[in-house]
């Protein structure tokens, strides 16, 4: 260090000096500055790019394991829970003339709904008929059935932080307060958070200049929302024309609400002003259990009993009916599977590593699928799974328009990433059932949403 | 930043200038600090490289201010320099020569070497000395005749 007077004086007089810094001079500055670093991207379109084909799959899978899931219920929750003897008009011819081995191991399940009816039966059967049997060799029975419905239903660092607060007089020097001086929370600033060295600041410093708000120029920053979480669908169903509260009646109280589901992703803006906007795709899944008790079922069953010779010749095939009575319970979950864009906006403010927000906006739907029964306006259980050859003509396949209301909160957890919660309000604006349907049934769901924000 | 940016400038608005570069390259190099010394002092060199890189860009433009050099007047005596306020040095800094200025301001105030400095400014170190040396008679030259306008 220079030892001459000269510079002597002017280092201890110039070394630390400050001076105010002119309101505008941020303008100029702020549209320069670079808005985010490229390596960070990439690794944000592989965090969403996964995520994405995560809440992907397992929105598929939802949607694909509801069909098989739905005919496993079928068949181990729909029950008789007991069954009368076999009618009387049970063919004795038949029965006289089947071999013996019928009843034990020739016998072709069609469908699994019949199987609790066709093994009580069987032995009943089959112990009427051993006396006249003639040497031939049964090699197959085909059995089908026939219930009161027409088909069966299917169910369902430390260091860095010291050094930046140390630092924080040096690098606000510049803004020498005066009462129209603005400041800015380093922590907090959208466009700063894109700057690692700076997103563990402490509480803002006064002298710190605020970008954004009156002093700044135009902008903002975009962010990217992956979320879900659990929710309740309530609806309510009305007399489309004609009277038809009983029947109201009986679907209330065949049908429950259970927990539903929804997930999303968004693509946001969050401009200075505080103002936000959102769009993305919205997933929602409503649960429903239906549960139907007939103690008087009565259902038939066809059995074609083919019989052959000792070469295997077909001789002759007998068609039976059988009819059974008994008491049938069904047991469904109803799924509904929704798939929406929102378009939101809000107003969304950070304090600290806070943020608190609210938006709200339309959203279009472009997918409506149903997994389930529901009882038919005759009070016989039908389907209405849209891959059902016989879905009964009940609901709508797209829903029009609905609206999104929300508020939110959310923690700041990383670099330039945020937890956040959502409760949320969603209601259909439009019937979910058809026209031609005498119940006229909306939908509202309210839920809470948790997910994941980052600034890109 | 403003304060040392306009020791180096020639007045407000070219320090305002240098404070723009200054935090743009500031912001687009956060992630090259790399934790290993101060940051104050690693921001201080990013606006001390910036004022020099506007010196680098800016001497081409303006022709090495024919400033004369005043007659050597050595008065040893700093009583009349001490007594000068912040403001008053700041303006005898701006009425400097650019070339002059930024050594003066390298050398005496930051604290560089005059090789560091001819690395910095692409000169030989030679000239740095010289330039420190115009620059401090100059200065000197200005205060008397500042002293000599008030008596």
């Amino acid at each position: 260090m220079s030892d001459h007077y000269i510079d002597k004086i002017f280092r201890a007089k110039l070394t630390d000096g400050t001076m105010t810094v002119p309101e505008n001079l941020w303008k100029t500055i702020e549209p320069h500055l670079p808005s985010q670093h490229k390596r960070d991207r990439w690794g944000l379109i592989w965090f969403f790019g996964a995520g994405g084909l995560l809440i992907s799959a397992i929105a598929a899978w939802w949607i694909l394991t509801g069909v098989s899931e739905s005919v496993e219920t079928q068949s181990s929750e729909t029950e008789v829970t007991s069954l009368t003897t076999p009618s009387s008009d049970v063919s004795s011819d038949v029965a006289a003339n089947t071999p013996t081995q019928l009843s034990s191991s020739s016998i072709a399940l069609a469908a699994n709904s019949s199987s609790n009816l066709l093994s009580q039966f069987s032995p009943s059967r089959s112990s009427g008929q051993s006396k006249d049997v003639v040497p031939l060799m049964n090699t197959g029975t085909d059995v089908s059935t026939q219930n009161d419905r027409a088909t069966p239903t299917e169910s369902e660092s430390t260091d860095t932080l010291d050094l930046v607060r140390k630092s924080l007089p040096a690098v606000a020097s510049f803004s020498v307060l005066n009462s129209r001086t603005h400041f800015i929370d380093l922590r907090t600033s959208p466009m700063l958070l894109t700057y690692p060295i700076l997103r563990k600041l402490p509480d803002p410093a006064k002298d710190c200049y605020r970008f954004g708000k009156k002093n700044s120029g135009s902008g903002g920053v975009l962010f990217a929302e992956a979320y879900a979480g659990p929710g309740f669908a309530s609806r309510n169903l009305s007399s489309r024309s004609e009277d038809v509260s009983s029947y109201i009646i009986s679907r209330d109280s065949t049908e429950a609400s259970r927990l539903s589901w929804n997930a999303g992703l968004r693509l946001g803006y969050w401009h200075h002003s505080g103002i936000t906007v959102r769009i993305g795709g919205h997933y929602t899944q409503v649960n429903e259990l239906f549960e139907y008790f007939n103690g008087s079922s009565t259902g038939s069953i066809i059995i074609s009993d083919t019989i052959r010779d000792a070469q295997g010749n077909i001789i002759e095939i007998r068609p039976d009916t059988i009819l059974v009575s008994g008491q049938r319970f069904i047991k469904t979950h109803n799924r509904y599977h929704t798939i929406d864009i929102p378009l939101l906006l809000g107003y969304q403010v950070a304090h600290g590593n806070w943020t608190y927000g609210m938006h709200a906006g339309p959203v279009f739907n472009v997918a409506f699928i149903r997994k389930g029964d529901i009882l038919a306006p005759d009070g016989k259980p039908v389907s209405i799974s849209g891959n059902d050859a016989n879905e009964y003509p009940a609901f709508r396949d797209k829903l029009g328009l609905s609206i999104y209301g929300s508020a939110h909160i959310g923690y700041r957890i990383g670099y330039r990433m945020w937890l956040y919660g959502e409760p949320y309000v969603h209601h259909r604006l439009n019937s979910l059932t058809l026209d031609s349907y005498p119940i006229d049934q909306r939908q509202t769901n309210i839920g809470l949403s948790v997910g994941l924000r980052v600034t890109l | 930043m403003l304060y040392l940016c306009r020791r180096y400038a020639v007045d407000d608005n070219e320090a305002q200038d240098m404070v723009q570069e200054g935090f743009i390259r500031l912001f687009g190099n956060l992630d090259k600090f790399r934790n290993t010394g101060p940051f104050e002092g690693w921001v201080r060199r990013i606006f001390v490289n910036s004022a020099i890189k506007y010196y680098h860009r800016e001497k081409n433009h303006n022709s090495a201010a024919a400033m004369e050099v005043a007659s050597a007047f050595e008065n040893e005596e700093p009583g009349v320099l001490n007594a000068l306020s912040e403001q008053e040095l700041l303006g005898l800094l701006s009425e400097l020569p650019k070339g002059y200025r930024v050594v003066f301001n390298l050398y005496a105030i930051e604290g560089y070497s005059h090789a560091e400095i001819a690395s910095l400014l692409d000169i030989r170190e030679s000239t740095s000395r010289s330039q420190l040396v115009k620059a401090r008679k100059l200065l000197q030259t200005k205060v008397n005749e500042m002293q000599r306008v008030m008596l």
